[in-house]
């Protein structure tokens, strides 16, 4: 059969009409199917909250005991700056405090930006939040011991956790008898100073 | 059910009815006159988008069983097409039906071809059907609406005559083991006084016909139908039995009619055309004589209608997929408000029973896991002083030795193998990622003086005395005085002066693992 104008004409409104029915349809079952999926997923998230609540609830009496036995040790890290932001003031004047306690010549320093603890397990939930800051220590000693001397009277102020990772003792020319009232070494040490970030409780 | 406009046309009337569901209705009769045709128009107005299913019952129309060779797809349509226009030259209503297939050896197709051979009957109400801008079905000979009854009425005689009175006349239309095979019109215009006889002698008439024919044999068994709605050919049965015994006659009145079909009585007595306007309401026959022109409008009406359906199915569709996601849905939402609450009672419940824990500023694991890192961490540090004590206890046992410079790391083993000779497995007992310690020692022989041998001597007890520290895991010479392996160039002079030259070295010390 060939299609007049009159044909086309007769279909203008049926075309209009099919259009809008499969737009509607469409949205309708977009709409719904996303609801669905939405409604899904919320579902999920709830089942997984309700299994976390249920458990939580179950092993309160061994997180009871947990909080017990750790808190005390946590409360000295927090004490310590271990946890928290850094207190690099206070490394610092602990840094001066300790050398004048050696007696020695001043500890030249250059602290790093910090960066992450890399030397904890992968699979550690809390590694991410464990951070360094590496500090160059540069200073001139009368004698080797003076070195140990130093790092002694730093972590007896107790400024926070640092760990030694790289110490040299040049004679640096000097030759000879060595001198009681001068440097007869030069040390440089690297430090690093590990926190973590605190994590509040929820 | 869709609607649809019912119209009989004889020659002196027409009889309009609507279909609306499964019933007839405004049922109307219209003189084929001008002022009938005018009613009609009137009518017509009240039904916008109808489509119109029109049966004429006139004499002039035309039936003939033809015999054509057996041929598929174009072929036979065109073979029809010139039997067609061969046969009815003078007019545009025609049509035929494939009846079926002959018994004999060439197994020829069997075909009626149909036609009403003067179509002005037609023309004053097809004019106000276009001009109501009807859609046109279709054209049915009243003869062929009456095939329908055989399966109504559950007829099944091999020479059934069927007899009805219309408005146009006495119809008798004959089916030769339930096929139509010839269908009569006797009018009977303005004849109010025509008694049985008269009526049975038509149907004698035909018989003779048949039997003339060799349709039928003068005394085969005939079944006769008798649709009688006026009540006008109650004694036709008698009559007819009287004339030819071997008639077997069934005989409805208006009250077996309305029975059977539902149609009230009160249309049937108004109007005798009712009963096939119903007929063709539930089926329309096959064969329709009207020509493509005029049911082009109700192809397109179909097709227009046919895409409204599939617009309102796509709509109930989706509409029952989304109330399925909806229900599923708010089914889900349901389950989450449940599982809300039985959350929020474990929350209580663990409130309750933390409330009597000791004030912790976190969570109790990472109180655990912030302690348990902070000791590993500890464990962990070292410092220099166990190098620098071996390296004391060594020099002295080695009183020739001048220590120039001392190094000490403690980091990833990867990390410290950075020296010739070390490697990382070496450092880490090839355990990349675990902390050990390293040192390199750089000093000279005093009192040197150009014996390289002896010198070698020196160093390599110093080198001994180190390595037979517990925590040392290896002792790699960096550098000698003197570099005597094949590989290396060795350059100097024996001519150099005692004391001028110096016998330094370097050697660098790798701590075992958790040293």
């Amino acid at each position: 059969m060939d299609l007049t104008s009159k044909d086309l004409g007769a279909f203008k409104t049926p075309a209009i009409a099919v259009t809008v029915a499969i737009a509607v349809s469409l949205a309708m079952i977009l709409f719904s199917s996303n609801q669905h999926v939405q409604s899904e997923k919320q579902y999920g998230n709830q089942l997984a909250a309700l299994k976390e609540a249920k458990n939580r609830y179950q092993r309160s009496g061994e997180e009871r005991e947990t909080v017990m036995h750790y808190i005390l040790a946590y409360q000295q890290l927090e004490k310590i700056g271990f946890i928290g932001a850094e207190r690099r003031l206070n490394w610092v004047e602990d840094l001066r405090e300790a050398n004048a306690q050696a007696g020695l010549f001043g500890v030249d320093y250059q602290m790093m930006a910090q960066e992450p603890y890399t030397y904890v397990a992968k699979d550690n939930p809390i590694g991410d939040r464990i951070k360094q800051s590496k500090m160059r220590l540069s200073f001139g000693l009368l004698h080797e011991a003076d070195l140990m001397k130093l790092f002694r009277a730093l972590a007896d102020r107790q400024p926070g956790l640092f760990s030694i990772t790289e110490c040299s003792l040049d004679r640096a020319g000097r030759e000879g008898v060595p001198s009681p009232r001068q440097a007869n070494l030069a040390a440089q040490c690297e430090l690093s100073w590990v926190t973590i970030v605190r994590k509040e409780k929820s | 059910m869709s609607s649809k406009l019912l119209l009989s046309v004889s020659n002196d009337q027409a009889t309009a009815a609507v279909r609306r569901g499964r019933r007839l209705a405004s049922c109307k009769r219209f003189e084929n006159d001008q002022a009938g045709w005018n009613a009609f128009s009137n009518f017509l107005r009240g039904f916008r988008g109808l489509p119109v299913h029109i049966i004429v019952d006139t004499v002039e129309e035309d039936f003939r069983l033809e015999t054509l060779p057996h041929i598929r797809g174009r072929d036979r349509a065109a073979m029809v097409s010139r039997k067609l226009k061969q046969l009815y030259r003078a007019t545009p209503y025609y049509s035929y039906a494939l009846l079926d297939r002959d018994a004999g050896r060439r197994r020829d197709d069997r075909y009626l071809f149909a036609a009403l051979t003067n179509g002005d009957i037609l023309i004053p109400w097809l004019r106000a059907i276009e001009t109501a801008a009807l859609p046109v079905s279709g054209i049915y000979p009243q003869a062929l609406v009456s095939v329908s009854l055989i399966e109504r009425l559950k007829l099944r005689d091999p020479n059934l005559l069927v007899i009805t009175k219309n408005a146009a006349g006495l119809r008798q239309t004959f089916f030769k083991d339930l096929k139509f095979r010839i269908s009569r019109l006797t009018p009977l215009r303005n004849a109010t006084d025509i008694n049985d006889e008269q009526y049975a002698a038509e149907v004698s008439n035909t018989r003779m016909y048949l039997d003339a024919l060799t349709v039928t044999h003068v005394d085969d068994i005939l079944g006769a139908v008798i649709l009688d709605q006026d009540g006008s050919l109650s004694g036709l049965s008698a009559a007819i039995t009287r004339e030819r015994p071997n008639t077997r006659c069934q005989y409805l009145n208006i009250s077996d009619i309305h029975a059977r079909f539902g149609i009230p009585i009160a249309d049937l007595e108004a109007f005798g055309d009712v009963l096939h306007l119903y007929l063709l309401g539930e089926q329309a026959p096959a064969l329709n004589l009207a020509p493509s022109y005029l049911t082009r409008s109700y192809k397109r009406f179909a097709a227009t209608r046919w895409v409204y359906a599939a617009s309102g199915a796509t709509l109930i569709g989706a509409t029952a997929w989304s109330g399925y996601n909806v229900y599923r849905a708010m089914d889900i939402d349901q389950r989450t408000v449940i599982a809300r609450q039985q959350t929020e009672d474990y929350q209580a419940k663990y409130k309750q029973v933390a409330a009597q824990f000791p004030d912790a500023p976190t969570t109790p694991d990472n109180l655990r896991q912030t302690v348990e890192v902070a000791e590993q961490i500890r464990a962990a540090i070292r410092t220099p002083e166990k190098m620098f004590s071996m390296v004391s206890h060594a020099l002295d046992t080695s009183p020739d030795i001048e220590l120039k410079r001392i190094e000490w790391h403690y980091g990833d083993a990867s990390a410290n193998a950075v020296k010739p000779g070390a490697s990382a497995s070496q450092l880490s007992g090839g355990d990349p990622g675990r902390l050990v310690q390293s040192g390199i020692v750089s000093g000279e022989v005093t009192r040197f003086r150009g014996d390289y041998r002896a010198a070698m001597n020196i160093i390599n007890h110093f080198v001994q005395q180190i390595a037979r520290e517990d925590a040392v895991s290896d002792v790699n010479i960096l550098k000698l005085p003197l570099d005597v392996r094949s590989e290396a160039a060795l350059t100097g002079s024996t001519a150099a002066a005692a004391g001028k030259e110096k016998a330094q070295f370097e050697i660098q010390i790798v701590f075992r693992s958790g040293a």
